[in-house]
C-alpha cells in the first residue's frame, strides 16, 4: 500500500519543545549523549536541549525509591487529599490527558505554571472573543506588525525569523513589513528588515491607548491629548497605518502584560481589531504555548468542556479562573496536596508550600526543599515521543526522542500513580 | 418569626458551596432534612450538620453564625426571606438572587451579587473583587436590586453591571464600573485607576475625585443638581454617606465615556 | 460467545427488511447468520415488541477539532448549566452546545448512535481533531479533510495544473490527515476573505488567484471521483445564510458536472428573496433539484429553537454574521494558509421571523426530498442545534400532528410564508432507519455499518415502540457496540472506544517533493509534521483500530 512515510526520529529534523513556537526544523548532530544544535537553534533551544539530567531515580522524602514505591506513596497522599492541586502541567498531550484523568478521579484541580498569563487571554475569549491569525498567515501576508507590550523575542527568539523575516512569500517578494513596538524595543540581532518604530509607551496603560484608538477610528470627539504616556497624535497615526494596511497583525504575549486585570487591556485591543475588520483585514496573535500551557488547556477543554483551573471535587468539572489559581490555592491552604509537573524546563521549580508536594520534575531539576515524592521524568521531544500545541492553538506537532532515555514520561509516571490508587481510589 | 440558625463548628478545611441551602425555599422543610443536606467539601460529600450546628426552625429567616470566608454561594438564587450572616461570607454571595435580603456583619468575598436580579444585600465590612460583576463568559453582572457595602470594595466593582444600585460607602479599587452596561454605582471614598473603562451606559457617582479616568472620557463640565437629587431621595435613610446626601442634590462635574464604546456612560464627580 | 436478539421488529433497509419479526445472532462482535440447531446460544435477549435497528450514524457532526475547542473555551456559561457527573465507569464532563468529548460520546451512545463523522478537518489541525475524536468514547469516528481555500491547491489551479496533480494532492491529503472524505467550505471564499473579499459568488474571481468557486468545485469533485473515494465531495456552498442563496446552491449542483456531490446543511442554503422581508423559503426548488439530480445528495442542518453555538470553517460567513451572536462574542480565525474558522454563539428564537422560517425550511426539505437515501438527518451539530435534539427532530418528521402543533407556535409571518402545514408526509420507521443508518453507511462506503446482515459490525440499537417517537428515540432500551452491551435504558453500562474509518487512495508520490518544497518555502511547519501516522492514531484513540476502506477507481 502506498502512503506517506511515517515521521521518524531524525536528528536532521528535530522539533523543539522549549517555547510556544515549537519549531520543527532544528538540525542536531553528534552522539546521543552530546548532541549539538547545528541549525534552527536559538538560545532557548540551546539551553533546553542542554539540560542534563542526573541519573538518580525517584525519591521519597529524599530517600531513593523505585517508581512503584514512589507512585504508591504519591497515591497514599492523594487518597488522603481533599483538594489536590495538579499544578505546573508542563507536559505534552499525553501527560495532560493522564493528568486530567487523575484529577477527575481524585477530585482535584488543574492549573498550569503559566496559568496567570493564560487566563488573561482566556477571559477575553470568554467575554468578547477575537479575530486572530496564525504564524504561516503572518509569514506570507502581514504588511504591518505591531508588538503590543514590546519585543517578544526574549520569549520567542525565532519569531521574526520564522514569520516576517522571510523574503519570499506565496504572493511574491515581500515588500518590507513595517514593525511597530509598543513598549520595549527590539533586542539587537532581531531578524528585522525594513522600517522599525518603537513607541515607548507605558505598557500597563496600553488599555487606555487601545480605547483611544477605537474612539479615533470611529471618529468620536476625543478631547484627551495623550494616552499611555504618548500624545494622541501618535495613536492617530497608528490607527491610520492599521487602516491602510492590507493585513495588519497585532501580536502580544500575555505574559508581558503582567499587571492586575490585564485582560481588560487585551480585550480593548481585540475590540480594536474587530472594529478595524469592518473595512480592512487585521488580526491578533496571542503568543503563548510555552511550557505546554496551550496544550494543557486544550486537552482539559476537549475532555471536560473546561480548560485550566477546572476543579473536579464535586464530581463534575467546574472552572473558576479566579479561585482556582495555584498561588491562591496554596496561600489559602485550600490545596492540601500539590502535584507539580515540570518536564520541560528544569528551572520551573514547585512553588514554596507547607503542603505535601509530589514533583514530577525534569531529571535536571534541583529542588530547594525536598518534596514528599520526587519522580524524575523525561522531556517530550528529548527523551520520549509526544505532542505539543503551538502558540496558535491550531497546530499540534509530533515530537520524537533525540536520545535514549530511561526515565518515565509524565504520562507513564501519572499512570503508575493511578495504578497505585487501585480500585478503591 | 421562626429562624433557622446554623453555627459553624470549625473553619472548614476547604471551600463549601452553600447554594443547596437556598436551592429550594427553607420554609416547609424540617430541621432534620436541612441537617442532612449534602454539601460538597473539597472532593468529599458531607452532611450539613458535619459542619454546622443546626438549631431553630426553618422559615423566613436563616442565620449563619461563625461566618467564614470559605462559605461560598450563601443566598444563591434567594427569592424571598432573609439571611443574616454573623461574620464573613465567601465568594458568590447572593449569586443570582431575585428577592429577599442578605446582611453580612463581616466581609464578603469576591463576586458578591453576581447576576443578582432583585432584593437587597448589605455588607457591613468590605467586599472583595468583582462585586456585582458578571462571571467570566456571562453577560450578566448585577441586574437589579440594591447592594450596600459599609466598607471598601475591591477591584472591578460593577463590571458588566446592567441594572440596580451599588453603593460603596468606603473606597473602591481599580477599574470600578469596567464594561458597565447600565445601572448606578456610588462610591463614597476614593476610587482606583481607570474607573469606567469600556463603560457603555450607566451612572457612577463619586464623592471624591478619581485617581485616573481613561482618556476616552470627556469632561462635560458642571452638571445640574437634579439627577443627584433624585438619587438622594431614593437613598435617603440608608446607612453611610448616600443616605444623607443633600435633598437638593450635589454640585457635580460630569465626565462622559467610554468613547471607545458608544460613550453614553457618565461619571459624576462631586465638585 | 453466541448472542441471540430474539423476536424484535427489525428495520434493516439495506436488506429491504421493513419491520419483520426476526432473530439476530451475534458472534465475536459481528452479526452472523442463524446458527444450526446444534449450536449453543450463550445469551439471549427477548426483544418481543421492540424495534431493532443498526446503530445510528451521524454523517455530519462537529465533534472534534480546533473550532470546537474554541467554542468550548468561549462558553463557560454553556457548561455551567449542563454538567455530567463522573461515575465509577464514566468521566466527568459537561456542555450543552459544545460538550466535552466524554459527554459527547456518552450522549451519542445513550441515543443509540454508534458512529459519528466530523465534517470539517483542516489539514493543519487534523491531529487535534483526531486527538479529540480519540478521546470521544463509545462511537466509531472519521472525518472529512477540508480543501478549497488552501493556498497549495489554489496555486496549483492558478498555474493550470493537470487534474492528475490535483488528484495526487487530494489523495496525499487523505493519507496525511487520516480522513475518509473531502469537504469544501465556501469554495475559495475562506482564502478570499483573507484578501478582504466579503462575498464570493459562484463565478466570481478570487482576487489573487483568479479562480472561481465553480472551478474549485469542478476540480475537487472530479478528484474525489477519479480517486474512487466512496464519499462524494462534501460541499458547504457559497453564500451561506444569505437571502437568495438558493440560486447559488442550484449552481453548485451544476458545478459538479454530473459527478457525485453532497450538499451539506442545505437548509442554510435554501433561501429565496420573496416577501416583504426579502427572505423566503426556496425549499421546494431545492428539493426538486435534488429529486431530479441522482448524483446529488444532501443533509439538512435542521435548526431547532434554543441556545447553541455556530462553529464553521466559513470565516467569511461567520464574520458577516458576527453581529448576530448571542451572547455577543465571536471568534474568527485565519489559519495557516490552509483555511479558517469562525465561532459564534447563537440563540434561535421561535418568535423571530428568520429563525422560524429557517426551522420550517429545514423540515420542508426533509419532507419534499422524495428519496430517503439522499437526504440525511443532521442539525449540523452544533450549528443548527445540539445533536441531543435528534429525537425531537425525528418526532417532527414522523408525527404530522405534532409538527403542525409546533408550527402553530412559531412566528406567524414565517408560518404564513411556509408550505409546511400543507405537507402531509410522515416518515416511517423504515425511512428513519434509512436516513440515520443505511444511507450514511452507504454514502461513506462503509460496508459493515448501518445494516443488520451477516458480516456487519454488531452495532445494534433496540427501542421500545412508543407512540411518542421523541421519547422512543431519546432512551433506547439496549445499545450494542461490536456485540457488547454498552447502554441500557439510556445509560452507559460499558465504555468502549470505537474505531477510526479512513480511506487511502493511491497516488503518485511525486507530489510529496512538491509539497515538501512548498512547506519549506512558505509554511511554518514541515510537510512531514502535518502527516499523522497510524501509530499516532492508535495512541490517540485508546488503541482504537484504524480501518481503511477501499477506494474504487472512477471513470477518468
Amino acid at each position: 500500500m502506498s502512503g506517506p512515510p511515517i515521521p521518524a526520529p531524525d536528528v536532521a529534523a528535530v522539533t523543539c519543545p522549549f517555547c510556544g513556537l515549537v519549531c520543527d526544523d532544528l538540525v542536531m548532530a553528534g552522539t546521543p549523549d552530546a548532541l549539538e544544535l547545528r541549525a534552527g537553534g536559538c538560545p532557548t533551544a540551546a539551553s533546553g536541549f542542554g539540560q542534563r539530567g542526573r541519573s538518580d531515580g525517584p525519591r521519597i522524602a529524599g530517600r531513593p525509591a523505585t517508581l512503584t514505591e514512589a507512585a504508591a506513596e504519591a497515591a497514599r497522599l492523594l487518597r488522603e487529599a481533599r483538594r489536590p492541586l495538579f499544578g505546573g502541567l508542563a507536559t505534552d498531550v499525553e501527560g495532560a490527558r493522564a493528568a486530567g484523568r487523575l484529577a477527575d478521579r481524585t477530585g482535584g484541580v488543574l492549573d498550569h505554571m503559566n496559568g496567570a498569563a493564560a487566563v488573561r487571554n482566556l477571559l477575553v475569549l470568554q467575554d468578547g472573543g477575537w479575530i486572530t491569525t496564525t504564524l504561516s498567515e503572518i509569514r506570507n501576508r502581514c504588511d504591518l506588525l505591531i508588538l503590543a507590550g514590546g519585543d517578544i523575542t526574549p520569549r520567542f527568539p525565532r519569531f521574526f525569523e520564522r514569520t516576517i523575516g522571510a523574503r519570499e512569500t506565496l504572493f511574491g517578494e515581500r515588500a518590507a513589513c513595517e514593525v511597530v513596538f509598543l513598549g520595549r524595543g527590539p533586542s539587537t540581532g532581531a531578524a528585522l528588515r525594513g522600517a522599525v518604530e518603537v513607541i515607548g509607551c507605558e505598557v500597563p496603560a496600553l488599555g487606555d491607548a487601545f480605547g483611544l484608538m477605537r474612539a479615533l477610528l470611529a471618529g468620536r470627539p476625543v478631547e484627551a491629548s495623550a494616552a499611555a504616556g504618548m500624545p494622541t497624535a501618535v495613536w492617530q497615526k497608528l490607527v491610520d497605518r492599521l487602516r491602510a494596511a492590507k493585513y495588519g497583525v497585532v501580536a502580544w504575549a500575555a505574559a508581558d502584560f503582567d499587571f492586575p486585570h490585564a485582560e481588560l487591556t487585551i480585550q480593548a485591543l481585540c475590540e480594536l481589531i474587530k472594529d478595524l475588520n469592518r473595512d480592512t483585514r487585521c488580526s491578533g496573535l496571542p503568543l503563548g504555548g510555552s511550557d505546554g500551557d496551550v496544550t494543557a488547556d486544550a486537552v482539559a477543554l476537549w475532555q471536560t468542556g473546561f480548560g485550566l483551573r477546572a476543579a473536579f471535587g464535586g464530581g463534575v468539572p467546574e472552572q473558576d479562573l479566579h479561585l482556582n489559581a495555584t498561588d491562591r490555592l496554596l496561600a489559602s491552604g485550600e490545596a492540601d496536596v500539590l502535584v507539580w509537573i515540570a518536564s520541560i524546563n528544569a528551572a520551573r521549580l514547585p512553588p514554596a508550600t507547607d503542603r505535601p508536594t509530589i514533583v514530577l520534575g525534569h531529571a535536571a531539576m534541583t529542588v530547594a526543599r525536598e518534596p514528599a515524592v520526587f519522580i524524575p521524568v523525561g522531556t517530550p521531544g528529548v527523551d520520549h515521543a509526544g505532542h505539543l500545541f503551538r502558540t496558535d492553538r491550531v497546530v499540534a506537532l509530533p515530537l520524537f526522542p533525540v536520545r535514549p532515555s530511561t526515565v518515565p514520561s509524565v504520562a507513564q509516571a501519572l499512570r503508575a500513580i493511578e495504578a497505585a490508587l487501585g480500585d478503591a481510589g | 418569626m421562626s429562624a433557622l440558625r446554623l453555627t459553624l463548628t470549625a473553619r472548614p478545611p476547604a471551600r463549601v458551596d452553600l447554594s443547596p441551602l437556598t436551592a429550594q425555599p427553607l420554609a416547609g422543610r424540617s430541621a432534620a432534612e436541612i441537617a442532612a443536606l449534602p454539601l460538597v467539601l473539597g472532593n468529599r460529600r458531607v452532611r450539613l450538620d458535619e459542619l454546622f450546628r443546626v438549631t431553630g426552625t426553618p422559615g423566613q429567616v436563616l442565620e449563619i453564625a461563625g461566618g467564614d470566608d470559605r462559605l461560598d454561594r450563601i443566598g444563591a438564587g434567594l427569592a424571598g426571606g432573609s439571611i443574616v450572616v454573623e461574620g464573613d461570607a465567601g465568594a458568590y454571595l447572593g449569586q443570582r438572587m431575585t428577592g429577599g435580603s442578605i446582611t453580612v456583619s463581616g466581609h464578603a468575598g469576591p463576586f458578591a451579587a453576581t447576576g443578582m436580579k432583585g432584593g437587597e444585600i448589605r455588607v457591613a465590612g468590605n467586599a472583595g473583587d468583582f462585586l456585582a460583576a458578571a462571571l467570566p463568559g456571562e453577560h450578566q453582572g448585577m441586574q437589579g436590586g440594591l447592594v450596600l457595602v459599609g466598607g471598601n470594595a475591591g477591584d472591578r466593582a460593577g463590571d458588566r453591571m446592567r441594572r440596580g444600585a451599588l453603593l460603596i460607602s468606603g473606597s473602591a479599587g481599580d477599574y470600578c464600573a469596567s464594561r458597565m452596561v447600565a445601572g448606578t454605582i456610588a462610591v463614597g471614598g476614593r476610587v482606583g485607576r481607570s474607573t469606567g473603562m469600556a463603560m457603555r451606559r450607566g451612572t457612577v457617582l463619586l464623592l471624591s475625585p478619581p485617581e485616573h479616568l481613561p482618556p476616552t472620557f470627556n469632561d462635560c463640565g458642571r452638571f445640574p443638581l437634579t439627577i443627584v437629587a433624585l438619587l438622594a431621595r431614593a437613598w435617603r435613610g440608608l446607612p453611610g454617606p448616600f443616605g444623607v446626601l443633600p435633598a437638593a442634590g450635589l454640585p457635580v462635574r460630569r465626565f462622559m465615556g467610554d468613547l471607545a464604546n458608544d460613550g453614553k456612560g457618565e461619571v459624576l464627580v462631586r465638585d | 460467545m453466541l448472542l441471540r436478539l430474539a423476536g424484535g421488529r427489525v428495520y434493516d433497509p439495506a436488506h429491504g427488511v421493513d419491520g419483520e419479526i426476526r432473530d439476530l445472532y451475534v458472534r465475536d462482535g459481528r452479526i452472523v447468520a442463524a446458527p444450526g440447531p446444534e449450536e449453543r446460544v450463550d445469551q439471549s435477549y427477548d426483544l418481543t415488541g421492540r424495534v431493532v435497528m443498526a446503530g445510528a450514524i451521524d454523517m455530519h457532526t462537529h465533534i472534534g477539532g480546533g473550532k470546537l475547542n474554541i467554542a468550548r473555551a468561549m462558553l463557560p456559561e454553556d457548561h455551567r448549566g449542563d454538567p455530567r457527573a463522573r461515575t465509577p465507569l464514566t468521566r466527568g464532563s459537561c456542555g450543552h452546545a459544545a460538550p466535552g468529548t466524554f459527554a459527547t460520546g456518552y450522549r451519542y451512545a445513550e441515543m443509540g448512535y454508534t458512529a459519528c463523522f466530523e465534517p470539517a478537518i483542516l489539514p493543519v489541525n487534523a491531529r487535534q481533531a483526531h486527538l479529540e475524536m480519540g478521546d470521544t468514547p463509545m462511537v466509531d469516528k472519521g472525518g472529512y479533510a477540508m480543501l478549497g481555500s488552501d493556498d497549495f491547491l489554489l496555486r496549483l489551479m492558478a498555474s493550470g495544473a493537470e487534474q492528475q496533480l490535483i488528484n495526487d494532492y487530494v489523495a496525499w491529503t487523505l493519507h496525511a490527515t487520516r480522513c475518509i472524505g473531502i469537504k469544501v467550505v465556501n469554495p475559495g471564499g475562506i482564502s478570499a476573505f483573507k484578501f478582504n473579499q466579503r462575498r464570493f459568488e459562484l463565478d466570481e474571481r478570487h482576487a489573487f488567484y483568479g479562480v472561481t468557486p465553480r472551478d474549485i468545485l469542478r476540480v475537487l469533485s472530479r478528484a474525489v471521483h477519479e480517486l474512487g473515494v466512496p464519499h462524494p465531495l462534501h460541499v458547504h456552498s457559497s453564500n451561506l445564510g444569505l437571502p437568495g442563496n438558493a440560486d447559488t446552491t442550484l449552481g453548485t449542483i451544476q458545478a459538479a458536472e454530473g459527478l457525485p456531490i453532497h450538499l451539506t446543511h442545505i437548509q442554510f442554503h435554501s433561501y429565496g428573496t420573496e416577501g416583504d422581508r426579502k427572505f423566503s423559503s426556496a425549499a421546494a426548488r431545492i428539493a426538486a433539484a435534488i429529486n431530479a439530480t441522482p448524483n446529488a445528495s444532501c443533509d439538512v442542518g435542521q435548526i431547532l429553537f434554543g441556545q447553541t453555538v455556530t462553529a464553521s470553517g466559513d470565516s467569511m460567513a461567520q464574520h458577516r454574521n458576527a453581529g448576530l451572536a448571542s451572547p455577543k462574542k465571536f471568534v474568527v480565525m485565519d489559519i495557516e494558509c490552509d483555511a479558517g474558522c469562525g465561532v459564534l454563539p447563537f440563540k434561535y428564537r421561535d418568535t423571530n421571523f428568520v429563525n422560524a422560517l429557517q426551522w420550517a425550511i429545514g423540515l420542508e426539505v426533509f419532507l419534499l426530498v422524495t428519496d430517503p437515501w439522499r437526504v440525511f438527518l443532521t442539525t449540523d451539530h452544533p450549528n443548527g442545534a445540539p445533536f441531543t435534539t435528534y429525537p425531537h427532530l425525528i418526532r417532527l418528521l414522523m408525527d404530522r400532528t405534532f409538527r403542525n402543533e409546533r408550527l402553530g407556535l412559531v412566528n406567524a409571518d414565517a408560518r404564513a410564508l411556509s408550505t409546511l402545514a400543507s405537507i402531509d408526509r410522515e416518515y416511517s420507521l423504515y425511512e428513519i432507519a434509512i436516513l440515520t443508518r443505511a444511507a450514511p453507511a452507504r454514502i461513506l462506503g462503509i460496508t459493515d455499518l448501518g445494516h443488520l446482515g451477516a458480516g456487519a459490525a454488531a452495532d445494534i440499537t433496540v427501542y421500545r415502540d412508543e407512540p411518542d417517537r421523541e421519547r422512543m428515540f431519546s432512551t433506547p432500551e439496549y445499545v450494542f457496540k461490536d456485540g457488547e452491551l454498552i447502554v441500557r435504558n439510556g445509560a452507559v453500562v460499558q465504555v468502549t472506544w470505537g474505531r477510526y474509518h479512513t480511506v487511502e487512495p493511491a497516488y503518485d508520490r511525486g507530489i510529496e517533493r512538491r509539497l515538501k518544497e512548498h512547506f519549506d518555502r512558505y509554511q511554518t511547519i514541515r510537510a512531514a509534521s502535518l502527516q499523522i501516522s497510524r501509530d499516532e492514531m492508535a495512541a490517540f484513540g485508546h488503541g482504537a483500530e484504524v480501518r481503511t476502506h477501499p477506494c474504487r477507481r472512477g471513470t477518468a
